[in-house]
């Protein structure tokens, strides 16, 4: 594609790149080792979370199959792209794959005039807080993602549902933040690494283990024996 | 109760870890094949897109279930960088609108609720990426097809026992027979890398954020 193209943003702000070459075969190569690397470190750490919080993520899952039998809802939070592993996680339990039973769960980030209507009136910290005291029962499972661990409207969340008698998940990144050091998770799990993308992709392996545990719960054959 | 809680705690805990044992050894075995089979192309496909944003394209991406939320995920890799520095660049998500998506979902155009889409917001030159596990939907098939009609790149994250048409596609990335949920993974880790190697090549080229 030429550098003259419609609106090119290189010529807008940076009329003097127009003659810097594109990526050529060299710089591929190079760039053809990332993948590598950064799957052998997921691969890494998704050990290193099992080794530390396997036990802990059975227990966790026959908690929620319990909470769920008895009436109970998952209810999950998270902002950016800790919102899409939430969304990810709730419709996992409630379109579970073949054979798998369906499961009531609800994302707090999907309703975006509720979002924005609290966020805007109130204050984006209450987001989530002012959807549990709606919505929450106490047999819920509340479900928070985060990478830092440290977003104000999760502790705040999280807490709430705690004071409420629901039971409250974390699942964080770094050393946890404050949803580790606060007293609002009865479950915390940490995927210890700096790199958000990294964290992301083995807190997907870590919730998509928690939503296999559960099926087996019920009875249900997980889908990855 | 239809959960069968196990009364011997050595033993459950024991029979849970065995699970998880497994699950993650497949899902790391699955990374190594993965990454190590398309690592090259993982490149080439973020040099090429890297050369579409260069030009001014914005991202399109589309997926059903699961992999709606990989749209969104896109979108904000995307317009919101996690590295300071890298400059916020167009995506957007075709899974966010309710009021079309559920709209077009009554009418006679369901399986073009992204071709639809794609071809009223998109431009030429602009990236179509799908995501998808088998069965392919149509809507994700003509979705790519519109894209190429529409004079842009496009690439699909597959997995499952088949992917998509190739004709249509410039990149494909099928993880075979890999069950759902483990598949999801990879795509994930996939779409970080072409997010990063995009961001390498623009740097490589003069391109940085905005002040």
């Amino acid at each position: 594609m030429s550098d003259s193209g419609r609106d090119p943003f290189s010529q807008l702000l940076y009329p003097m790149l127009s003659s810097q070459p594109a990526a050529g075969d060299d710089l591929v190569l190079e760039l053809a080792r990332a993948p590598l690397e950064k799957s052998a470190e997921s691969n890494r750490l998704r050990v290193e979370m099992l080794e530390e919080f396997g036990d802990e993520i059975v227990t966790t899952a026959e908690e929620m199959a319990v909470a769920f039998d008895r009436g109970g809802r998952l209810l999950a939070l998270g902002n950016g792209g800790s919102a899409t592993s939430a969304a990810d996680m709730v419709t996992e339990l409630l379109v579970p794959p073949p054979g798998g039973r369906p499961i009531p769960a609800l994302c707090l980030t999907n309703d975006i005039a509720v979002v924005t209507g609290i966020g805007n009136d109130i204050g984006f910290g209450d987001v989530f807080l002012r959807q549990i005291i709606a919505l929450g029962r106490p047999d819920d499972v509340v479900l928070a993602v985060s990478a830092s661990g440290n977003s104000e409207n999760l502790v705040r969340g999280l807490g709430e549902a705690r004071r409420r008698g629901m039971s409250t998940i974390a699942i964080c990144g770094y050393d946890g933040g404050r949803l580790a050091r606060e007293p609002v998770a009865d479950h915390c799990f940490i995927v210890r690494s700096s790199s958000v993308h990294r964290i992301q992709e083995v807190q997907m392996t870590l919730y998509h283990l928690l939503s296999e545990l559960v099926q087996r719960a019920f009875g249900g054959e997980p889908a990855c024996v | 109760m239809t959960v069968q809680v196990q009364p011997d705690r050595e033993a459950a805990l024991a029979n849970g870890r065995a699970f998880l044992i497994a699950r993650v050894r497949d899902s790391n075995l699955a990374g190594e094949a993965f990454f190590g089979g398309h690592a090259q192309a993982i490149a080439a496909c973020a040099a090429t897109m890297a050369d579409h944003f260069f030009t001014g394209a914005t991202l399109l991406v589309f997926g059903s279930g699961p992999h709606a939320t990989d749209a969104q995920h896109n979108a904000v890799e995307f317009v919101h960088p996690v590295l300071p520095g890298c400059r916020a660049l167009p995506a957007l998500s075709l899974t966010n609108d309710m009021a079309t998506v559920t709209g077009l979902l009554q009418t006679d155009a369901a399986a073009d609720v992204y071709a639809h889409q794609l071809r009223i917001l998109g431009r030429p030159g602009d990236i179509a990426l799908a995501l998808a596990h088998a069965p392919v939907h149509p809507s994700i098939s003509r979705g790519l097809e519109a894209g190429r009609a529409a004079g842009m790149l496009t690439v699909a994250l597959t997995s499952g026992d088949e992917s998509v048409e190739r004709e249509h596609v410039d990149y494909v990335f099928h993880a075979q027979g890999s069950d759902r949920a483990a598949a999801h993974e990879l795509h994930l880790a996939t779409y970080h890398m072409l997010w990063e190697l995009v961001h390498i090549v623009l740097n490589h080229r003069g391109i940085r954020a905005v002040s």
